[in-house]
């Protein structure tokens, strides 16, 4: 007896296959996965961080429409540059771990 | 998987933590840095190699939890973060629109009151950059001959005034005060009386000009200077139309029913200069006293 897709006579193709090829895809694309998500959640996380430095900016131009002085308004804008940078520098510095982990290479 | 890929790929709370401490913290650094009167790149600088020191150094030193907790801890609540995350995108996006919907100045008006504003919130970039759209704004009605009322004029040189001591830069007050002098000289009825000089003298060190009308880019020019130098002179019932006006400000000069009329300024950005140019600008009939002037 032969299986129509199989050039052995007697065992099935499906049973002679190893299954190297689908972990080494399975393993891979679950890593990918994370590794998406992970960057997903950094994404998330300096989005919601960028929201609250908007807020502090209008919170600075509502102190200076209603007439706070000026001495009151300058500690705001200095944490708004503060968050803003520190936000955007984290965001970058771990892109840099990641790219260093991904050059090392060993799993 | 090791400590390393488990905290860059699984440990999403931990990250964030380290986030959010490391924001505050470094946040808390340049405000340090700014109290301490340091420049503002020595200040940014901090926090971005800050920033770098805390991430690399909680990734090296990142411990994944115990089987037992890593079970204990449940699954990140995906959907919800994700929610959360569309949410502040949306908001942060209305925020910018809104912004710059609302802060776009279209006025001299709305730009200096901006720039005011800005001056005041400690954004003197900014602010400058609204006392040149301002600028800008004058030198296109000047040139439009766009009719204004002289509470214009009143209310943008106040708001100038209040520029002038929050560290925008003198030359930006300078050009938007003169771009102003200049506004109100174009739009200034036309003389029709002839070129003329009714009475000229020297009072002591100083020359008076007396019921005359200068009229013409050629009319008057002192030495090689291209037009009528005020320096020095008292000018009692004079118009100036269409002439060149310079003053260096360093003598006094006194105005006394002075007209100018389409009349480019040359004045030094002095004080004195300053001074003259707020006078221009705030009057039509110029009245005003730049230094000791002996009566005559």
């Amino acid at each position: 007896m032969t299986h129509y897709l199989s050039a052995d006579p007697i065992i099935p193709f499906w049973t002679r296959m190893t299954d190297e090829i689908p972990t080494i895809v399975a393993t891979r694309w679950r890593r990918l996965k994370l590794k998406g998500f992970a960057m997903l959640f950094d994404v998330g996380d300096y989005i919601v961080l960028a929201l609250g430095v908007v807020c502090i900016h209008l919170v600075r131009l509502g102190l200076a429409a209603v007439g706070v002085d000026q001495e009151f308004i300058t500690p705001v804008h200095w944490i708004e540059i503060g968050a803003n940078i520190y936000i955007f520098s984290t965001f970058f510095w771990r892109i840099i771990v990641r790219a260093t982990r991904e050059a090392s290479g060993h799993e | 998987m090791n400590n390393l890929d488990y905290y860059l790929l699984q440990d999403h709370a931990a990250r964030r933590r380290t986030t959010y401490v490391g924001a505050a913290v470094g946040t808390f650094l340049f405000v340090l840095s700014q109290i301490l009167a340091l420049p503002i790149n020595v200040g940014l600088a901090i926090c971005f190699v800050g920033a770098g020191i805390v991430e690399v150094t909680r990734a090296v030193s990142y411990r994944k939890p115990s089987p037992k907790a890593q079970r204990l801890s449940g699954a990140v609540p995906v959907r919800r973060y994700f929610m959360r995350a569309a949410f502040s995108t949306a908001i942060f996006l209305i925020a910018i629109v809104l912004r710059r919907t609302i802060y776009k100045p279209l006025t001299v008006e709305a730009a200096l009151d901006l720039a005011v504003k800005e001056a005041k919130a400690g954004d003197i970039e900014i602010a400058n950059k609204r006392l040149q759209d301002a600028s800008e704004l004058l030198t296109k009605l000047k040139t439009d001959h766009v009719p204004a009322r002289s509470s214009f004029f009143q209310f943008a040189v106040d708001a100038i005034n209040r520029l002038q001591p929050t560290g925008v830069p003198p030359e930006s007050i300078h050009t938007a005060l003169a771009g102003l002098a200049e506004y109100r000289a174009s739009i200034n009825q036309r003389s029709n009386a002839v070129v003329q000089i009714g009475e000229m003298r020297r009072v002591g060190q100083f020359m008076l000009l007396k019921d005359s009308l200068i009229s013409g880019q050629s009319a008057v020019s002192f030495g090689n200077s291209g037009g009528f130098v005020l320096d020095g002179f008292i000018l009692d019932n004079v118009t100036f139309q269409d002439a060149t006006v310079i003053y260096y400000g360093a003598r006094p000069v006194k105005l006394h029913h002075v007209r100018f009329v389409n009349c480019p300024f040359r004045i030094a950005a002095t004080p004195n200069g300053y001074q003259l140019l707020k006078a221009i600008a705030e009057q039509p009939v110029v009245d005003a006293q730049i230094g000791d002037i002996p009566s005559y």
